[in-house]
Parts: structure tokens; C-alpha cells; sequence
């Protein structure tokens, strides 16, 4: 992608928090338009690359630009972000924080009042101090506040954490919304299925350094296959020899269940050609086949 | 900037208010004290007092026996230094470091206003709440007196008073506002803030009690601050304003520069 057309760019990223690594080499960019997805267990380096690109702190080495620009020059009304572990101001009441937060924005919240309706927060509800909100109502919002000045790129972290099913539901179709508006969204999460379900790409980070960053299907495609195959008898399981690569998952009588890397598809069947097969299930991966085969690998590697 | 500011405003004004009503009710209260007792029979009492409560009570003792002398005194009165502590330290250290603690910043960082602008509201907010105070006790000494018939009172030289403790409330205000601006927790930045007062406190103690230890005097805020000797000479010298008002300035400065360069990992 030319950088000149991304939203979002990063540069070979690094933070250190002192002697303990934040992220390393994280680069990556993000197009106009896009649902990019930021996956990574917890501590994996998601929250800190979105304080460097939000420049609440200060990378070692490297740079991000937002819309083109160094984080500190951008018009921040442009950004909406949704913070992880969202902590907003408890004594306020629901609507004296969102509209100090439009005010501070500087932006008409001309949004507000449809994020509100979809989010099932009344006016009694705003009426309230925040501090009598349960989890899943300061999450709703705080995504309210995010979002209600029709802002161009959202950067979000865990976004639907505290979220009931339904909002959740209802969080998935507005950002299918925002994505036919032309809107560019960051998620951070660690919810395999959510990022599967919303994101174009993905990026999958793993101890502080980016594994993967590619199209779902394109990640899909690459990934190592599960195959169960059902032999004619359980002796023919001995007899099948695996190529290299090829790794014997589980044995359960006459099936085995093997993971074939994808350069082997050919010379596997080549190999179970030669014995006698009643069946064979290639199952399509998922984006947590994907992302376990990439932590796997880490393990192992270490 | 505005709005950042008005929000400040309001999450102080309660507290300051309070704060304001306490000074004035208290030095009322000692007002009502000054009125019962007997002036003349403090003198011999005074001379009895062991030199470290003399040195605490102030410079000139026998001032106490004047209304303008006792109303000096209220002013740095421990309780009255308490409540001024108690409304810049709280306000210093939550301003910055207590919301970095409790991740609240997150929602304003990520908007339009920039970092100076956050430490500006803070430390405005600072500056007018302790003028407030400074204000309420300057006019309690004009309406108790005309009340309660304590004879003629130099207002000029009170406001000399005000204006000489509203410095040294800045000079702390200021160094209560670095440690917030650098610390990520408001207890740390609190205790940071308190420690400051306090071992400034002790050292303008140390060098009234003894002359052994009078060479801490300038390093002492409060020993920029003597109400009645400001009355007896009926106003303060620009040089005892020009320190603290010194130390507001630069502390004040350097928690901006600190802030807007710290890493805020929330």
C-alpha cells in the first residue's frame, strides 16, 4: 500500500518499558475504508502499540502517523478511540460526560442521539452518575462518547469487553455500517470470532513482535491443514509413513488426524494414495487455527 | 480549553467552598477567643511558653496582644496551614497523577486539547482557588473587627498578609503540581507534595527555635511568610514575595515541560 493512502502507518515501532519489552519492530498500515483487526493474547503488545500511535507515550524507536501526520499535529476530533479498560469520570452523570467530551471535541454530537437508540441508553439512564452504571452500561458509554461526533478513523481496544450478546450484536452491525460509510477502524482485541467476523486484515502480534499481518483469507489459505483420515483398519495407520512436516495429531483406532503444512498437501495424498483410505475430512481453518499455529510456533521455537 | 477549564472549575468548587466557609467560621472562632480572655494576663503566661511553642506561635509574641497581631497569627495558624495544604495538595496531586491513576485522562488525551492546555487548567484552578482563600480571610479581617469592635485595623497590611501567604500557597501549589505532573499514582504525588510542605515547615521551625539553625531560613517557604511582622512594619518587602513567587513560577513551568514529555501508559 502506498503510505501516502493510509490512515493509519507505522515504522518499525519499539517501546521498552525499562528492561521489559513493549513491542519491537511493529510495522504495519492501514488503508482507508478498512476494518483492520489487532490480535494478540493479553500483554502481547496490542494496548501499548495504540499508545504509541495515540502518542500517550513515546516510542524508542521508530514512528506512527495518523492520516499522514505525526499523532501530535493531527486534528484529534478526526479520532474516536475507545480506551481498554475504559474508566470514565464516575461523578458525572452519563450526559454531562458526553457533552463535555463533544465539547471538548469541538465537534456537533450529531451522531449522539442514533448511538443512544441503538445502545438502549436512555435518558433516564444519562441521568444517572456514572458510578451507579454497571460494567456493560459504562462500556456502551463508552462507546458513545467514541463515536458521537462522526469521527474518520476509531481506534479501538477490546471494545465489546462487559458488552452483553445483544449489544455485541448490535456493535458488529454498526461497524458494517461504519465500514459502508467509509469509515476506518482499528480493533484490538483478543477475540478471535470478533476479529474474524468484522476485520478485512489482521495483524497478529506475539511477544511484543508483529507474526502475521494479512488478509484473514490470505492467512486461512497459508495456514496448516487439520485432516482426519479414516483408514481401512487400524494396522494401515502404522503403515502410513507421513512426509516430512506432516505431524500425527491423534491416533483413535483406524483414524488419525494429521496437520499438513501447506507445501505438503500434495505429497500427503501422494502418501495416503499408497494405503487403503475410506475417507478423508480436510477441515477449513479458522482464524484461531491461524492464530494457535502462529503461538505454537513461538512455543516451540523457544 | 474552555471546557477543560470549566470542568476543573467545577470538580474544585465544592471542595473549595468548604474550604472557604471552614477558614472563615474558624477565624471567627478565634475571634470569640481573642474576645473572652483577658489580654493583659496573656503576657506573663507567653513569657512562660518554652521556646519551640514560641517559635511555633511566630516572631513577635507580643503582637499577640493586639487584634491586628492575633489576627495575623490566625493565619498561619497549624489548623488554617492544614486547610490550605489539604485543598492544593488534594487538588495538585488528583488534577494530573490521580486521574493517570484511575485511566480517566485516556478520554482527554485522546481529544483536542494538548498537554500544557491539561496542566494549565490544573494549575489555574490552583491559583484562583488559593487566591479565594487568601480573599475570604483577608475580608474576615475587616468584617470581625468592624463587628466586634476590635479598634482600627490596617486592611493594607492585611492584604500584604494575604499577598505575601497567596506566594508561598503558589511556591507550593507549584512544587505539588510537578510531582503530580510526574507521577503516575496521586498518592505518591500527595505524599511528594506533603513532604515538601512539611520539611519546609520544619526548617523556618528549626531556624525560629534556634540561631544554630538559622541558616535553613532560605530554604524555608514559610519563613517568607511572617503576618505579624508584616503588620508591625505595615506591609510586606518585595523581596520576601519574589522567592516563593520564584519557586510557583519555575515549579509551575517545569511540570508543564514534564508533563507534555512524560509517557502516559494508560
Amino acid at each position: 500500500m502506498a503510505s501516502a493512502e493510509a490512515v493509519i502507518e507505522t515504522a518499525r515501532l519499539t517501546k521498552w518499558y525499562g528492561r521489559r519489552r513493549g513491542i519491537e519492530d511493529v510495522t504495519f498500515s492501514v488503508a482507508p475504508g478498512e476494518i483492520f483487526g489487532f490480535l494478540g493474547p493479553n500483554g502481547a503488545g496490542k494496548t501499548t502499540t495504540i499508545r504509541c500511535l495515540l502518542g500517550f507515550v513515546r516510542p524508542q524507536r521508530g514512528s506512527s502517523r495518523l492520516f499522514g501526520m505525526p499523532v501530535q499535529r493531527i486534528d484529534r476530533a478526526r479520532l474516536g478511540v475507545v480506551p481498554g479498560e475504559l474508566s470514565l469520570f464516575e461523578r458525572m452523570t452519563g450526559a454531562q460526560l458526553l457533552d463535555y467530551l463533544a465539547g471538548l471535541t469541538g465537534r456537533r454530537p450529531a451522531e449522539r442521539a442514533d448511538l443512544l437508540a441503538r445502545f438502549a441508553l436512555g435518558a433516564a439512564d444519562l441521568a444517572k452518575p456514572i458510578r451507579q452504571y454497571s460494567k456493560g452500561m459504562k462500556q456502551k458509554l463508552g462507546i458513545v462518547q467514541a463515536l458521537q461526533h462522526g469521527p474518520e478513523l476509531l481506534i479501538l481496544d477490546e471494545p465489546t469487553e462487559g458488552l452483553d450478546p445483544l449489544m455485541q450484536q448490535q456493535f458488529y452491525l454498526l461497524l458494517a455500517e461504519l465500514r459502508a460509510r467509509g469509515r476506518t477502524v482499528f480493533l484490538s482485541s483478543h477475540l478471535l470470532w470478533e476479529v474474524e467476523r468484522t476485520c478485512d486484515r489482521v495483524a497478529i502480534i506475539r511477544n511484543g513482535q508483529l507474526v502475521a499481518l494479512d488478509r484473514i483469507d490470505t492467512l486461512r489459505a497459508r495456514s496448516i491443514r487439520r485432516v482426519e483420515v479414516h483408514f481401512a483398519e487400524p494396522a494401515e495407520v502404522g503403515r502410513f509413513a507421513p512426509p516430512g512436516g506432516v505431524v500425527v495429531e491423534e491416533v483413535q483406532g483406524a483414524r488419525a488426524t494429521l496437520r499438513v503444512p501447506v507445501p505438503q498437501i500434495g505429497p500427503t495424498l501422494a502418501a495416503l494414495a499408497a494405503r487403503r483410505v475410506l475417507d478423508l475430512v480436510w477441515e477449513r481453518p479458522s482464524l484461531e487455527d491461524v492464530f494457535l499455529g502462529f503461538y505454537r510456533e513461538g512455543r516451540d521455537g523457544r | 480549553m474552555g471546557v477543560e477549564l470549566s470542568r476543573r472549575l467545577r470538580m474544585g468548587a465544592r471542595a473549595l467552598m468548604i474550604y472557604a466557609a471552614t477558614a472563615l467560621i474558624f477565624q471567627y472562632l478565634i475571634v470569640l477567643v481573642f474576645r473572652s480572655v483577658d489580654v493583659g494576663a496573656l503576657g506573663p503566661m507567653m513569657d512562660i511558653l518554652p521556646q519551640g511553642v514560641r517559635a511555633l506561635i511566630g516572631a513577635e509574641v507580643a503582637q499577640l496582644f493586639s487584634a491586628p497581631g492575633f489576627l495575623a497569627f490566625i493565619f498561619i495558624h497549624p489548623m488554617m496551614l492544614v486547610l490550605y495544604l489539604a485543598f492544593v495538595i488534594a487538588f495538585a496531586s488528583g488534577g494530573l497523577a490521580g486521574e493517570i491513576e484511575r485511566r480517566t485522562i485516556a478520554v482527554v488525551l485522546v481529544r483536542p486539547v494538548t498537554r500544557p492546555q491539561i496542566v494549565g487548567g490544573v494549575a489555574l484552578v490552583l491559583l484562583l482557588g488559593t487566591t479565594l482563600l487568601m480573599a475570604v480571610l483577608w475580608g474576615g479581617t475587616a468584617i470581625w473587627p468592624a463587628l466586634y469592635g476590635l479598634g482600627p485595623v490596617n486592611h493594607t497590611a492585611f492584604a500584604w498578609v494575604a499577598g505575601a501567604g497567596l506566594a508561598v500557597l503558589w511556591s507550593l501549589a507549584g512544587v505539588a503540581l510537578l510531582a503530580s505532573a510526574a507521577a503516575s499514582e496521586g498518592g505518591r504525588a500527595a505524599g511528594a507534595g506533603v513532604g515538601f510542605a512539611l520539611v519546609s515547615y520544619l526548617g523556618n521551625y528549626l531556624a525560629n527555635l534556634s540561631p544554630e539553625w538559622a541558616w535553613l531560613r532560605p530554604y524555608s517557604m514559610f519563613s517568607y511568610w511572617d503576618p505579624q511582622e508584616i503588620i508591625r512594619r505595615g506591609g510586606a518587602q518585595w523581596g520576601d514575595l519574589s522567592v516563593p513567587l520564584a519557586v510557583a513560577a519555575v515549579s509551575m513551568l517545569l511540570a508543564v515541560i514534564v508533563f507534555a514529555r512524560r509517557d502516559i501508559a494508560v
